[in-house]
């Protein structure tokens, strides 16, 4: 839903990172999203491509790495990870105390500058 | 050229959020970021507190999509508001913070209240520079909000509202107050419950 304020976030930092390693335009940015971080990678694909119109970026393209949602369960101790981008209790023992270790990522990792 | 970046996306974001928080600091003031569905009733609270006995100093930042029927409501008792429009965004961000923060006279303020975009789903992303988030659910949008919008799930008070009119209209599989308590008392994050409710409700939501 806000996929258009994050792809101008991830502009400003790239554009910012671009200049300070001396290239001149960005050709493909890296990125890990996770599942359960409340991006839509083709709603931000889109929101992308239309806020980079006349930036560096200009033709960057996005490849991004999806993050499966994975947790920890206080109750049984199990790790577990779900195919979904929600977890609403431990999917072993079905207790609702439970911390979630990975899938909320929303992180730039590098990029290719020339 | 590979170029390392390893950066949260909303670092931008996050940035000009700690730069607010510096200017709250210095400035001594104590930030809300208050946040819940449409219709929770966000701006309802802020005036039960702006009408309530207090020696505080309040200011309020109310952010809309458009309108300013919030600002007005607030502005009756006497609080400085500025009133953000979002023109269609979902949620407010630090920098709109951050562009208004020169119309509020922060000197004179001992707490602001930054009333968010009504949407549980958003705002829970983006740091405004505040020093607490508090989220409100009504009982009319559902006993497992919580569970729905697990975004908004991290360290957060809550603050819950409800009438008897509200749950009446809803088939609830115990008591709202029960389920409430089973979704959330094992969410260490959730440091509290308080009942905001008026009129017949009240015992069955204490």
């Amino acid at each position: 839903m806000h996929e258009v304020s994050i792809a101008l976030n991830l502009l400003d930092i790239v554009s910012e990172a671009c200049g300070k390693s001396g290239g001149s335009v960005v050709e493909s940015i890296n990125l890990r999203i996770g599942r359960a971080s409340g991006i839509m990678t083709d709603a931000l694909l889109f929101a992308f491509d239309a806020v980079k119109a006349g930036s560096v970026a200009e033709k960057a393209h996005l490849y991004i790495q999806e993050v499966p949602l994975s947790g920890h369960c206080r109750e049984c101790g199990d790790d577990f990870e779900v195919a979904e981008e929600y977890v609403l209790s431990c999917p072993r023992c079905g207790g609702g105390s439970f911390e979630i270790t990975a899938g909320r990522e929303m992180d730039i990792i590098d990029m290719e500058v020339a | 050229m590979n170029v390392k970046v390893v950066t949260r996306i909303l670092e931008a974001n996050d940035r000009i959020a700690l730069e607010n928080r510096k200017l709250f600091d210095s400035a001594g003031v104590f930030v809300i970021n208050l946040m819940s569905g449409p219709g929770a009733g966000k701006t309802s609270l802020l005036e039960k507190t702006l009408a309530g006995n207090t020696t505080l100093k309040i200011g309020v930042i109310e952010g809309d999509i458009a309108g300013t029927d919030d600002a007005e409501r607030v502005q009756k008792f006497g609080a400085p508001v500025v009133q953000i429009n979002t023109g269609g965004a979902c949620h407010l961000d630090a920098n709109m913070i951050r562009e208004v923060l020169a119309d509020l006279p922060l000197d004179d303020i001992d707490m602001l209240f930054i009333e968010n975009v009504g949407n549980l789903v958003c705002p829970a992303e983006f740091q405004v520079g505040e020093d607490m988030k508090v989220m409100i659910l009504s009982i009319a949008e559902g006993h497992d909000k919580p569970l729905k919008c697990s975004e908004q799930d991290g360290p957060c008070p809550l603050h819950r509202r409800g009438c008897r009119q509200d749950t009446e209209r809803r088939t609830f599989p115990q008591s709202p107050a029960q389920d409430f308590r089973g979704i959330l008392q094992d969410r260490p994050g959730h440091c509290g419950m308080e009942r905001l409710a008026q009129g017949k409700g009240e015992e069955e939501l204490t």
